[in-house]
C-alpha cells in the first residue's frame, strides 16, 4: 500500500508539473470566488443548504421510504443494495434482461467506489463513460483524479496522443477544441446505438419520487433519453426532503466548483418516458454505519462540489492520484477513513489544518475538524510509533523548564556548525522538506531578563 | 434473512441523529422588477455563453426565426414557423432518426433572472425528451413576464407541475475537460439563443 506521503513525493518529483497542477487548481478556487461574491446572501445560502442536510440525516429512513413510493408510483423501479457488489449484480441483472452488452454512464463517484466498470467488463459488457475528462482517464486506463474534473493531471498534448492512439484521431496540436469535437462524433455514435444508460444522482426528493441529474456536456441527457434502459445510481445521502430545497442546492453546487451561476442542464427525471424502463438503485455501502459516528456524520452531507480539492494547498501540490481513495482531498480523507481506516490511515495527515476547506465548503462541513478527530482516532488505533517517541522525548523536554534551557542554549549555539547530515537526520520528520529557521541570539527569556531593567520597574 | 432495504433502514434509524433545525426558504423570495430581471437574464445568458434577441410582435419573431434557421432542418415546436425543412417528430419511431436535425424550437416555461436557466418540460417537446440535446441550435422562446428572480421563484411557480421530465437549459453544452479550456458544443447542443418576448 503507498502512502499519501509516498505517494506525494513521487508527484512532486517533477517540480513543473506541480506548479502547472496547483495553478489549474486555484484558477478553480478564484473562479468559485467570483462566482460567490455576486450572490450576497451567500452565507445564509450555506446555512440554509446545512441546515437542510441536516436535518435529511434526521429523518433519512423516512425521506429514503417515502422517495421509493413516490418514485414507484410513477413508474420508476427502485432497487436497494447494501454493499457495492449487491449494487453491481442489480445493475448486471438489469442488462441481463435485455440481453444489452453496452452501457454508456455519465459521471458516477458511486459506481467508481463500488467498481463497477471492472465487474461490468469482468461479464462481457461494455461500459463507456461519456464525461469527456471520464473518457479521458478511461481511455488512458487511469482513474478520475478529481471529482468535477476527472482528468485535472493530464495536459492536453497527452490526450491529443490518447486520442491518436485509442480513436485514430489526426494529430490536433493539443487543441482543446478539436479534441473535444473528436471525442464527441466518436461517443454520438455511441449514444444513438446503445440501448442502457447509466447515471449518477445529484439530488433526490422525497416528496416526489423526482432525482436531478446535472451536467454541463449534455452526456447525461443524450444517454438516457436515446436508450430504453437508464439505470440511476445514488448513495442514501442524496436525498433532500422537498422540490423547494432543489433552489438552494441548485444555487451552491455549480458555484461552488467552478463560479459558474449554474451547470448548463438540471435534468430533472419523474416517470420514464413512454416505452423507457427507468431504475434507481439506492446504495449504502457503508453509509448508514457512518451515521451513527457522531464527530463525522456530517461529511454525508456533501454534495460532492470539489470546492475543497480546489482550495486545498495539499492537494493542489500532491495531485488526486496521491490519496488512493475514490474521492480525493479534503474531503476523500475524511469520508476514506470510514471504508478502511488503515488503508487510508495517512489521509486525514494530508493537510495543514488550514481550514480553507471549511470556509468553502456550501453544506458548511467542519472538513479541518474531521480531519484533526480522524488524526486522534488514527494515533490510537495505528500509531506512528517513531512519531510516538519522538513526541514523548520532546514531552519530557518541555515539562522540565531547566532541561529546556539547557538544550536551547547547545542547540542555539552549535546548531549552525552542525552538518545538514546530522540536524536533518532520519529522525528529523519535521526537517524532511523544510529548514529550520536561523537560530536567535539569545532565548526570549534570555532577551527579557537583560532588557526589563531598562524600562525601570 | 432480512433484505438489504430492511438492513439499512434498520441501521439509519439506529444511528440516526436527532438534530431539528428550522429552515427558512421565504428569505430567499424577495421581488425584482421585470425590467432588471430581463436586464440580469440577458447578462447572466450571455456570461453562459448564450445569446439572446428581443422580438416586440409576431411578425417580428416569424421574422427573426426564419433568419436563424435559415435553410437547416428544424423541429418547431413554436407553432410559428411556416418553413418546408420542418421536422415531423410525430412520425419518428426513435429518437436517434432525430441525429441529423439542426435546429430546435421550442417555448420556455420559466426563465432564471439569476442564472439564464429556462425550464423546459415534456409537455412542451411532445415527450422526446433528447430533442433539446440532441440538435446542434436550441432556439427557446420565452416571454418576458415569465422571467423570475431567482430559483427559488422558480420551484415556486413550478410547484404544481405535474410532468414526466423538465430540465433548466441555461446555455449550450459545454465542457473544461482539457486542460480547464473552455470548449462550447460538448454533447449536446452547439449554440443556444433565447428570444425575448412581450
Amino acid at each position: 500500500m503507498v502512502t499519501h506521503p509516498q505517494a506525494a513525493a513521487e508527484f512532486n518529483k517533477n517540480e513543473d508539473r506541480v506548479n502547472w497542477h496547483d495553478k489549474a487548481l486555484w484558477h478553480l478556487r478564484f473562479n468559485r470566488d467570483l462566482g460567490v461574491k455576486k450572490i450576497p446572501e451567500w452565507e445564509q445560502l450555506r446555512d440554509t443548504a446545512s441546515r437542510i442536510k441536516a436535518n435529511t440525516l434526521t429523518n433519512l429512513d423516512q425521506y429514503l421510504e417515502d422517495f421509493e413510493r413516490n418514485a414507484k408510483s410513477n413508474g420508476i423501479q427502485v432497487h436497494w443494495a447494501l454493499n457495492g457488489e449487491e449494487h453491481n449484480e442489480i445493475v448486471k441483472n438489469i442488462l441481463d434482461k435485455h440481453s444489452i452488452k453496452r452501457l454508456v454512464k455519465s459521471k458516477s463517484m458511486l459506481t467508481e467506489e463500488c467498481h463497477l466498470n471492472p465487474y461490468l467488463e469482468g461479464h462481457g459488457i461494455e461500459v463507456i463513460d461519456t464525461d469527456l475528462g471520464e473518457r479521458i482517464v478511461q481511455l488512458a486506463g487511469e482513474k478520475p483524479s478529481h471529482i468535477v474534473a476527472p482528468a485535472i493531471h493530464k495536459k492536453k498534448e497527452e490526450v491529443d496522443e490518447l486520442f491518436q492512439k485509442t480513436m485514430n484521431t489526426k494529430p490536433a496540436g493539443g487543441d482543446p477544441s478539436l479534441l473535444t469535437t473528436s471525442a464527441r462524433i466518436d461517443l454520438r455514435e455511441k449514444f444513438l446505438n446503445t440501448n442502457a444508460a447509466l447515471t449518477g444522482v445529484n439530488f433526490a426528493v422525497a416528496e416526489t419520487g423526482a432525482f436531478v441529474v446535472v451536467t454541463n456536456e449534455g452526456n447525461a441527457d443524450m444517454g438516457v433519453h436515446l436508450a430504453p434502459v437508464h439505470i440511476a445510481s445514488m448513495g442514501i445521502e442524496k436525498i433532500i426532503p422537498k422540490m423547494e430545497d432543489l433552489g438552494v442546492f441548485l444555487r451552491v453546487l455549480a458555484r461552488s466548483a467552478n463560479g459558474q451561476s449554474i451547470t448548463t442542464y438540471s435534468s430533472h427525471f419523474f416517470k420514464p418516458r413512454r416505452g423507457q424502463e427507468m431504475h434507481i438503485v439506492i446504495v449504502d455501502n457503508g453509509r448508514s454505519e457512518h451515521l451513527g459516528r457522531e464527530d463525522f456524520r456530517s461529511s454525508l452531507k456533501c454534495i460532492r462540489c470539489g470546492a475543497c480539492m480546489n482550495t486545498c494547498p495539499i492537494y493542489r501540490r500532491s495531485g488526486g492520484h496521491s490519496y488512493g481513495s475514490v474521492i480525493p482531498g479534503p474531503i476523500g480523507s475524511i469520508l476514506a477513513p470510514n471504508v478502511d481506516l488503515k488503508k487510508f490511515s495517512t489521509l486525514p495527515f494530508a493537510s495543514t489544518l488550514c481550514g480553507s476547506c471549511t470556509d468553502v465548503c456550501p453544506v458548511k462541513i467542519d472538513i479541518h475538524s474531521q480531519l484533526y478527530k480522524w488524526r486522534q482516532v488514527i494515533m490510537k488505533e495505528h500509531p506512528d510509533k517513531l512519531k510516538r517517541a519522538l513526541m514523548q522525548v520532546n514531552g519530557k523536554i518541555f515539562k522540565s523548564p531547566k532541561l529546556f534551557d539547557v538544550l536551547g542554549k547547545i542547540l542555539r549555539k552549535t546548531l549552525q556548525f552542525m552538518p545538514r547530515k546530522i540536524t536533518y537526520n532520519s529522525l528529523n520528520i519535521w526537517g524532511k522538506k523544510r529548514d529550520l529557521p536561523e537560530a536567535p541570539k539569545a532565548s526570549f527569556k534570555e532577551w527579557y531578563r537583560k532588557n526589563r531593567r531598562h524600562d525601570g520597574q | 434473512m432480512m433484505d438489504s432495504k430492511s438492513i439499512i433502514l434498520d441501521r439509519i434509524r439506529k444511528n440516526k441523529p436527532s438534530t431539528k433545525l428550522p429552515v427558512d426558504h421565504a428569505q430567499f423570495l424577495t421581488e425584482k422588477s421585470e425590467k432588471d430581471m430581463v436586464a440580469d437574464f440577458c447578462s447572466n445568458l450571455e456570461a453562459n455563453d448564450g445569446s439572446w434577441l428581443m422580438a416586440d410582435n409576431k411578425e417580428m419573431l416569424n421574422d427573426l426565426l426564419t433568419k436563424e434557421v435559415k435553410n437547416m432542418s428544424c423541429v418547431d415546436l413554436f407553432g410559428l414557423m411556416k418553413t418546408e425543412q420542418g421536422v415531423d417528430i410525430s412520425k419518428i419511431n426513435h429518437p436517434r432518426e432525430l441525429a441529423h436535425v439542426k435546429v430546435l424550437i421550442v417555448p420556455g416555461k420559466v426563465g432564471v433572472a439569476e442564472n439564464a436557466a429556462v425550464w423546459v418540460e415534456d409537455e412542451m417537446i411532445q415527450n422526446v425528451r433528447v430533442l433539446p440535446f440532441i440538435v446542434e441550435r436550441t432556439i427557446i422562446i420565452l416571454q418576458k413576464r415569465d422571467i423570475v428572480a431567482s430559483m427559488h421563484h422558480a420551484y415556486q411557480k413550478l410547484a404544481n407541475v405535474k410532468t414526466g421530465f423538465g430540465t433548466f437549459i441555461a446555455g449550450p453544452s459545454k465542457t473544461g475537460d482539457i486542460e480547464l479550456n473552455l470548449v462550447i458544443g460538448a454533447h449536446g447542443a452547439l449554440s443556444h439563443l433565447v428570444v425575448l418576448v412581450d
